[in-house]
């Protein structure tokens, strides 16, 4: 992870969140960080499969129209 | 919940979230459960706001399909994750609608996903059967987070659909990680006692305690005197791991609430269990006592302790600064007064000394009581210790109103004074008695055929 682990979960969880990780050292800052944008990333990419897969049940002619409604 | 176990839980809700294994997490249990709900919060508008305008867009279009034809694409061409996503963004009355014409199986893969946030929109109005039937699959698969935000947002009637198909084994483990645990309370109502029964035989079984003693800590009174009389009713080789459960994993300040909650014939039965006796096991009641300051919780178990593991008790509890001096000071706050005398003969004169001024400083009315349960518990030696540093004008008042005691009650006293070989303290109490007082105890004195003793020591 090249940015600061602290500053990355500061920018992704809020200030509040931020404050409560305060405690942890150096390394654990970073594996959760690792963590959180693993997830993330899966999140993101499973969601993405999920989406194209749907359009797949849509008729030909109709998916430039509802790829459009879906991803905007 | 202690916070130790309340951290726990939240380890398990945020490990689930971020699909990781609890254990991966567990350094984060150091910042504690409110730090937790914090970061957990931050974690779901993370990974859950990052499609909303996609979900908003697709709400939006669900709007206009009929729920038929919804249930055809959620099914075929959604799938079950972005169903759940959706979900929370479409009108409940619509969801209830669509999710009626979905299998269960289908249904409960979109509860594993559904947006923690929108779950109560998304499913607090599913129909009881069909709550059911979503049970049996996510318990099936140890889902429990996912159990316990379904049961969260439920209604009764779906509830008791639920636990009727749920099996013993998964209540604990659910009941952990319930989103809402102000609940926790009216669904243990809902189950019956051969059930509650069951869970508490699970937590041995299946090494729950933590999760039992966090579910005691949750209910009213009633409902945890409930759980801690289950318990205590179970085999001494359950309760001996509870013991050393407790001992291990740091739990005694959670499970000494539930000994608390007992009833005096559960908890005399839970102080007999010899594992508590131990020396490693007594270090650590001692220190949890201490540090979480729960001597109001511990007394009345030790009360109850075999002689020999009170004595060893009460010897760690010297050995702390202020260990003593915290235990008098609880038992006074919390009107604790048979239990702080059942100690007394095993602390040094100065603090016997100081107990002997507050029982002085009692109303007669609770003195009386005092008497009326040291009688019940059968610690008249520990009150006669207490007596002979009172002042003369207490103990005659004190001392009337054990001869003014029934005749059942006299002879206890007189068998325990006995047994203990206490005639001497007797006596100097007694000699103070106005005559027919006097004749009454050397009556019953004879009648047990101690009469000899007690004229001896009031001889002159």
């Amino acid at each position: 992870m090249g940015e600061d682990p602290r500053s990355t979960l500061r920018e992704e969880l809020g200030d509040e969140a931020a404050k409560a990780l305060a405690p942890l050292s150096d390394a654990e800052a970073e594996r959760f960080a690792t963590l959180l944008a693993e997830a993330r990333e899966r999140e993101a990419a499973a969601l993405r499969d999920a989406a194209e897969a749907s359009l797949s049940f849509v008729p030909r002619f109709a998916r430039g129209t509802v790829k459009k409604i879906v991803f905007g | 919940m202690s916070a130790a176990l309340e951290s726990k839980a939240e380890v398990q809700k945020l490990a689930r979230l971020l699909g990781t294994e609890p254990a991966e997490l567990d350094y984060l249990e150091a910042i504690g459960p409110e730090g937790l709900r914090r970061v957990r919060a931050g974690a779901v508008d993370l990974i859950f706001d990052a499609d909303f305008s996609m979900m908003k867009r697709l709400a939006a279009g669900a709007k206009l399909l009929p729920a038929g034809a919804l249930a055809t694409i959620a099914q075929r061409g959604f799938g079950p994750l972005l169903c759940a996503r959706v979900a929370g963004y479409v009108d409940p009355g619509k969801a209830v609608e669509v999710a009626a014409k979905l299998p269960p199986r289908f249904l409960a893969d979109v509860a594993i996903e559904i947006d923690p946030r929108k779950a109560e929109q998304a499913i607090g109005k599913i129909p009881p059967d069909q709550a059911a039937e979503v049970a049996v699959i996510v318990a099936g698969e140890d889902e429990f987070v996912t159990m316990g935000r379904f049961l969260a947002y439920i209604d009764d009637d779906a509830i008791t659909a639920c636990l009727r198909v749920i099996p013993d084994e998964k209540l604990l483990p659910t009941a952990f990680v319930l989103e809402d645990k102000s609940r926790l309370d009216h669904v243990l109502r809902m189950l019956p006692d051969d059930r509650a029964a069951n869970v508490a035989a699970d937590a041995h079984r299946n090494d729950h305690w933590a999760e039992a003693l966090d579910l005691a800590e949750h209910v009213s009174d009633e409902q945890a005197g409930r759980i801690a009389d289950v318990l205590a009713g179970l085999g001494d080789d359950v309760l001996t791991s509870l013991v050393e459960a407790a001992t291990e994993t740091g739990l005694w300040a959670d499970l000494l609430p539930v000994s608390r909650a007992m009833s005096m014939e559960a908890r005399r039965r839970f102080a007999t269990v010899e594992a508590i006796g131990r020396p490693e096991v007594l270090e650590v009641v001692v220190d949890a006592t201490v540090a979480h300051g729960l001597w109001e919780e511990l007394l009345p178990l030790l009360t109850e302790l075999p002689e020999a593991t009170r004595e060893a008790l009460v010897e760690v509890a010297r050995a702390r600064p202020q260990a003593i001096p915290g235990a008098v000071a609880a038992a006074i706050e919390h009107d604790l007064w048979a239990d702080l005398v059942s100690i007394v003969p095993l602390l040094d004169t100065e603090t016997q000394g100081v107990i002997a001024v507050e029982v002085a400083g009692l109303g007669p009315d609770q003195q009386a009581a005092l008497i009326a349960e040291a009688g019940e518990r059968g610690l008249w030696v520990p009150l006669l210790t207490i007596a002979s540093e009172l002042d003369p004008a207490t103990q005659e008042a004190m001392i009337e109103l054990v001869a003014e005691a029934d005749e059942a009650v006299l002879d206890d006293l007189i068998r325990a004074v006995d047994a203990a070989d206490s005639w001497e303290q007797l006596g100097q109490l007694a000699a103070g008695l106005p005559e027919a007082r006097l004749q009454r105890l050397a009556a019953q004195a004879e009648k047990l055929g101690l009469g000899d003793r007690l004229t001896a020591i009031l001889a002159p």
